[in-house]
């Protein structure tokens, strides 16, 4: 080798600082995450809604289905119920699960920081790669609607439009804060995770009673404000049949983001506890 | 804890259920280029991972630098850390990747390039710093893991079968970087199974086997102390002959013989002391030696000899 190594200067022996570590951690592994072949084909999933906003501006044009009602069966039926925990179950479940499995994670653990910095960095590119996806998905759909068809933008759509985009984000972090945590737990946590997200949160979360309380389907659901409320359409039938036979009060908007608030802090120290706890041997 | 050690292990032990990997083994490790060697299966694995802090002991200490790495992160800015998998993270460059391991070190932006393109130069990768990981050969995948173990300047680099999959070429360029960062006074530990490789980088060995300290120390000593397998010296004279029935005479040579090539094949179980005495003899007795070479001094011999094969 020509030049002599360089010696010595390395700096403060302190560990770096939780947020800068989480911070540059998270950054690099956005990076990564979206060059990763999985982001096109859960790209291509994505435009499951976009065909359909498709079908509808082609087929109905808002003569039978108002834009509004669209976009409400759009964000409960497609991406509540099925988009927000499958590309959260795409990133969450490989945000450290992957990691160890290739080994990289050695580079972390060789470097003066802590693993809950690890955690939370790769859980951080993680939920935003996932939301960002989602994001862009429900921004198509929007653009499908109102290009050349203006006179459906009002307010009240906007704000409905703004309010599925928070209620998204906020399903994939905290499906993705789960999966992450259900992927640092498990050797194999596909066939679980998948359970959970398509057996566990369908079936009970239209349970009637308290158990589908105990979903994150039923609270992100809660917060959607539904425009055929009040109108004779059969899932408020349903919603109506199992509030009289079951004298069925749902929580408030507050209950449920707290919820799910809580879902992500107790999923993140766990996963944070199992990841300190866990040594590889590769 | 040894002067001038930068790593100190103290009765370290781990098993993994009722297996024992590494059994109750103390060692210190200085300055300079240390090979770490056993079998497949000896625990050289486990303990490089101790004392690289991947892994906590079952039982015992190891100390970098005077601190725990598991329990004291922070030490972890004086330790580099080459592992044997391939893994790296294929979807960055190579320039992101080194612009991350140095972020992670806690440097700042300027000396994050400074040291990236430094690193990248030692290894001999600056041309293709900016393709994917994904991208590279084998070969340079492992410069790679090279260059992010040492960027930071540590105290102490750990390096697992460095030499994986590399050409010739570069081979013998990691071989040099290995030895000249071993001279600036920085510990190197190498891990590797390939003894001649060893043997090209340091005479200073840590032997392990069945989980077991079995040696360590300077590979010319621990020939000395293996008394059941005395050491073959080879001495070439004009006057071999002369050379054989002085030599039988000394009490430390336990046997001499003339080989084939005319030779003259000394054993001994002091080879430190026969070395020492040689000359004196040669001068005093007149007796003419044009070249002399020790026949299983070496690495593979010290090693098939402690191991039993």
């Amino acid at each position: 080798m020509s030049e002599a190594p360089l010696r010595p200067a390395a700096p403060a022996d302190r560990p770096l600082g939780l947020c800068p570590a989480a911070f540059w951690i998270g950054f690099f592994s956005f990076r990564e995450m979206v060059r990763r072949k999985r982001v096109y084909s859960v790209g291509l999933v994505m435009l499951l809604p976009v065909l359909l906003t498709l079908a509808w501006r082609l087929l109905d044009g808002g003569d039978a289905i108002p834009a509004a009602l669209l976009l409400a069966n759009l964000s409960g039926m497609v991406y509540v119920h099925f988009l927000v925990a499958l590309v959260s179950l795409a990133f969450g479940l490989s945000a450290i699960a992957e990691e160890i499995d290739e080994g990289t994670i050695i580079y972390y653990w060789t470097r003066p920081l802590s693993r809950v910095s690890i955690y939370i960095g790769r859980l951080w590119a993680a939920q935003t790669v996932a939301a960002t996806l989602l994001v862009a998905s429900l921004a198509v759909c929007f653009l499908v609607i109102v290009v050349g068809n203006f006179g459906v933008v009002n307010l009240a759509f906007l704000r409905m439009y703004v309010g599925t985009c928070v209620i998204i984000v906020l399903g994939a972090f905290v499906y993705t804060a789960v999966f992450a945590a259900v992927g640092t737990w498990l050797r194999k946590p596909m066939l679980p995770a998948i359970l959970f997200a398509f057996g566990w949160e369908s079936i009970s979360g239209n349970a009637p009673l308290r158990l589908k309380e105990l979903t994150v389907v039923f609270h992100l659901r809660n917060l959607i404000r539904n425009p055929t409320e009040g109108t004779p359409s059969m899932p408020n039938l349903l919603a109506e049949v199992q509030r009289v036979l079951f004298n069925e009060v749902p929580p408030s908007a507050w209950h449920s983001l707290l919820v799910l608030v809580g879902v992500v802090v107790v999923t993140v120290a766990v996963g944070c506890w199992l990841l300190r706890r866990k040594e590889i041997f590769r | 804890m040894n002067a001038g050690a930068l790593l100190q292990a103290d009765r370290v032990s781990k098993w993994f259920g009722e297996v024992i990997a590494v059994n109750d083994c103390s060692l210190s490790i200085g300055p300079g280029v240390t090979g770490l060697l056993g079998l497949n299966g000896a625990g050289k694995t486990t303990l490089f991972k101790l004392m690289a802090g991947l892994i906590t002991p079952s039982q015992g200490r190891i100390e970098v630098g005077g601190r725990r790495l598991r329990r004291d992160v922070g030490g972890f800015r004086r330790v580099g850390f080459c592992p044997e998998s391939d893994a790296l993270f294929d979807w960055l460059t190579g320039r992101e990747f080194m612009s991350l391991m140095l972020r992670l070190m806690g440097f700042p932006g300027e000396e994050v390039r400074a040291r990236s393109d430094r690193a990248l130069g030692l290894v001999r990768l600056s041309d293709a710093a900016d393709k994917r990981i994904g991208a590279y050969s084998k070969g340079m995948r492992q410069k790679l893991k090279m260059a992010q173990a040492l960027a930071h300047e540590p105290d102490i680099i750990f390096l697992d079968e460095p030499l994986n999959g590399m050409d010739p070429v570069s081979r013998r360029e990691i071989i040099d970087l290995v030895r000249e960062l071993g001279g600036s006074g920085c510990g190197v530990v190498v891990s590797s199974h390939i003894l001649p490789e060893i043997e090209t980088m340091t005479r200073s060995i840590v032997l392990i086997h069945h989980g077991k300290l079995l040696a360590e120390g300077d590979i010319t000593e621990i020939r000395d102390h293996i008394r059941n397998q005395p050491t073959i010296v080879a001495l070439h004279s004009d006057e071999p002959r002369r050379l054989a029935s002085f030599l039988a005479g000394r009490d430390l040579v336990v046997g001499v013989e003339l080989d084939d090539l005319g030779r003259v094949v000394a054993r001994t179980n002091q080879a430190l002391s026969f070395y020492s005495a040689l000359p004196g003899w040669l001068l005093e007795h007149e007796l003419a030696v044009s070249e002399f070479e020790t026949l299983d001094d070496n690495l593979q011999a010290v090693f098939d000899y402690l191991v039993g094969d």
